[in-house]
């Protein structure tokens, strides 16, 4: 099965640094932040355990303040005594981050600041330092392998048919913020020119690797790459080159075009939030098959005959 | 060349290194760690110039299972807090948490260490410089990788080396390439075993994964023919995600030789950068098993003669269907103007000529005798490709401009009969 309507649970991983998050149990619908934090840079470190005079496990009795807090130059971060005070204080305006085990404090400049959003509506079912899940009921599509951060945005269709390249001359700024359906194949002219009109993320058949390399950076690979810089977010749903999105896979994205979508990198799925009668799928798993050289993958019929030597079905672990 | 090679592989174990005393235990970290079979995923040095932030991003990133910490002495205590700390900041809230690996014999370091790095759960190993050492981390990380039910593919491949070492009578190097991993395995008749297997090298899953480490120029460069970048990236791409994708035709193939080529001489720099290169290479009898065996018997020769770079003569063969089946004799012979190699065969010697750089099969088959200048004397067992007179200067020097480079390795591929051509149903009946 390509699409399915189900209960999915999706994990946002967070960057360190995370200063807030939405707490267990808080309902957020797909775009709402889950957490924010800032870049951490080179940080400077405070004495503490040994400033104030107290053993590094008892530091947490005499702290003033916990990470992540923003504190300014000379805040004191923790103090013993009364009227003989020895208080540890922060060496810069910044953001306390961590506590060593040894009992010293690591104050980091905030220089850049992030934020995560959620791709789903749903519950937050975990929320720590380094993710924030979110469960929720949606359309999902499993693609290959995603690229770039997480993007959400209205279901918008580049092209006509599923065996069409998206072309850069029909991406301008009108589609910003949408998700661009391409078809077979969305080079890297067609990537960048959409990025630069502010399109939120494009979804198709398969990108040329070159061009993922040319965008991404030549350390690339088939697995795909999550991040959280400003770059444009690319969802390869079938294969590299260019792939033919089958008929099962194209019929739902034209039915959903409209319709509230997100990309989540790191999974590589592509959700659609809109109701489960929005769209009839097929229950059975189109299949695909690969070149001869490698180069491209296709769409076959199971009547195909011969049926090529390299055949896998669309929902295939690979 | 099927799902079944990927069998064995076992529970994936992905290990960051933090070494707080680069140099002292580097090498018996990196041999514990090829042996038991574990991806390497990020290695964190004291002197490593990034940031405390994106160190800790760099740990959080790669989301390591084991976190590896070779500790001498508690001179290195300071160089650890460098590492532990943002291990700590990075690693703090993942799920599950990472286990510590400490290996140390100090017990003053011991304790320094364990209180560094917690609240991480920390196994406590003897010092990798000893043999104890290693065979404990070793044995260990094998437990995390273990499936009940399933024999790693690891531990098969060192039973075949062993038993072929002592069936044989000689030093045998087992090469064994699969979509996801390489190995190299050398067993002593005697019962010494050292062995490299590496992860994230192979020809299917793994095949982004040796360009991205080799680059895209080297595994290009074992193409008989011109291929530009971004096509040769897309099959690799493509065959990366198709897990049992066999070779169709020409292109395809070609691609799956190159990078068998690639992932085998990357694993012989590893074992060479863990100290034990000499070591494994030095092998009368390579055994090769995976998917090389589904090569022609020329192609999968090639790939070990180039890869390898054998220093003295050996007998190839592959491994199918728990038989040996002898392919070809490699015999290496030392850069010179021209060299005369003396070749017996059924009795009859006879001499052949090699030029410098100079490679070239020789039609023989069964047991030979190989010697002359700049070759080592040895009995060698020869199969349907051979003897391998291999003149060439090593490092292999193959020009980056396909004017140069095509008719160069076309010369090789054709010289022993290795060029990637996928046999029709007609010519394999015959060949059967």
């Amino acid at each position: 099965m390509s699409w399915r309507y189900d209960r999915w649970s999706v994990e946002h991983a967070l960057p360190v640094g995370a200063a807030s998050r939405a707490e267990e149990g808080a309902s957020v619908r797909a775009g709402d932040v889950v957490a924010t934090g800032s870049l951490v840079t080179a940080v400077h470190v405070a004495d503490g355990a040994r400033r104030v005079g107290v053993a590094a496990r008892d530091l947490d009795r005499v702290l003033r303040v916990r990470p992540v807090v923003d504190v300014r130059k000379g805040a004191i971060l923790a103090r013993t005594g009364r009227r003989f005070a020895r208080a540890a204080t922060s060496p810069i305006d910044g953001r306390l981050v961590h506590i060593t085990s040894d009992g010293d404090m690591y104050v980091s400049p905030v220089v850049d600041e992030w934020t995560v959003r959620s791709t789903i509506d749903g519950t937050v079912v975990r929320s720590d330092a380094a993710a924030v899940a979110v469960e929720g009921e949606c359309w999902a599509l499993a693609g290959l392998a995603g690229y770039g951060p997480d993007a959400i945005g209205e279901l918008a269709l580049g092209v006509d048919a599923p065996d069409e390249p998206l072309a850069p001359g029909r991406i301008d700024v009108r589609l910003r913020g949408r998700i661009l359906v391409g078809g077979a194949r969305m080079a890297a002219e067609a990537i960048t020119r959409a990025h630069a009109c502010g399109v939120s993320g494009l979804v198709a058949g398969a990108a040329p690797a070159g061009g993922l390399r040319t965008v991404f950076g030549d350390d690339v690979d088939a697995r795909g790459r999550a991040s959280f810089d400003d770059r444009p977010t690319v969802l390869c749903l079938v294969g590299f080159g260019s792939s033919p999105l089958p008929a099962a896979v194209w019929e739902p994205l034209v039915a959903f075009a409209g319709a509230r979508a997100s990309i989540h990198a790191s999974s590589a799925r592509l959700f659609v939030l809109a109701p489960r009668d929005d769209a009839d799928v097929s229950a059975a798993a189109p299949l695909l098959a690969l070149a001869d050289d490698h180069g491209s993958v296709r769409p076959v019929s199971p009547d195909e005959d011969p049926l090529p030597a390299n055949v896998l079905p669309f929902d295939a672990e690979r | 060349m099927t799902e079944r090679d990927e069998s064995g592989a076992g529970r994936p174990v992905r290990v960051a290194i933090l070494d707080a005393q680069p140099g002292q235990l580097e090498q018996g970290t990196r041999r514990i760690l090829l042996k038991a079979g574990v991806e390497i995923v990020l290695a964190l040095r004291a002197g490593d110039v990034r940031h405390f932030g994106e160190r800790a991003q760099a740990l959080r990133d790669a989301r390591p299972d084991v976190v590896v910490v070779p500790f001498a002495a508690n001179a290195g205590a300071d160089e650890l807090v460098l590492l532990a700390e943002p291990l700590r900041f990075g690693c703090g809230a993942q799920r599950p948490a990472p286990r510590v690996l400490l290996a140390c014999g100090d017990d003053g370091a011991i304790a320094r260490a364990t209180a560094l790095l917690a609240p991480f759960e920390v196994d406590l190993m003897p010092d990798v410089r000893t043999d104890t050492g290693r065979l404990r981390a070793v044995s260990r990380l094998r437990e995390m990788r273990a499936v009940e039910g399933v024999v790693l593919r690891d531990e098969a491949l060192e039973d075949l080396a062993t038993g072929v070492a002592a069936d044989r009578q000689a030093a045998t190097l087992v090469v064994d390439v699969s979509g996801s991993s390489t190995s190299l395995v050398r067993a002593e008749p005697a019962g010494g075993l050292v062995a490299a297997h590496v992860r994230s090298l192979g020809t299917g899953s793994a095949a982004d994964r040796v360009v991205a480490r080799a680059g895209l120029d080297r595994v290009r460069r074992w193409i008989p023919w011109a291929v530009d970048q971004p096509t040769l990236l897309e099959r690799v791409f493509n065959r990366a995600r198709w897990p049992g994708a066999v070779p169709t035709d020409r292109e395809s193939l070609a691609v799956e030789i190159a990078l068998a080529h690639e992932a085998i001489a990357h694993a012989v720099s590893d074992a060479v950068a863990a100290g034990i290169g000499p070591q494994l290479r030095a092998a009368t009898l390579v055994v090769l098993t995976g998917r090389l065996t589904a090569l022609a018997p020329a192609q999968a020769s090639l790939v070990a003669v180039d890869a390898l770079d054998l220093p003295s003569p050996a007998s190839i063969a592959r491994y199918g269907d728990g038989a040996l089946v002898p392919l070809a004799a490699a015999v290496p012979i030392a850069p010179a103007r021209r060299g005369t190699v003396r070749v017996t065969w059924s009795g009859a010697p006879r001499e052949e000529r090699v030029e410098r750089d100079g490679l070239h099969a020789l039609p023989v088959e069964g047991e030979i005798e190989v010697s002359g200048a700049g070759v080592t004397a040895a009995h060698l067992v020869a199969g349907p490709v051979g003897a391998i007179l291999d003149g060439r200067a090593r490092p292999l020097a193959i020009p980056l401009r396909d004017a140069e480079r095509v008719p160069l390795v076309t010369r090789w591929f054709a010289s022993v009969g290795a060029s990637p051509e996928i046999p029709s149903p007609a010519s394999e009946a015959a060949s059967t």
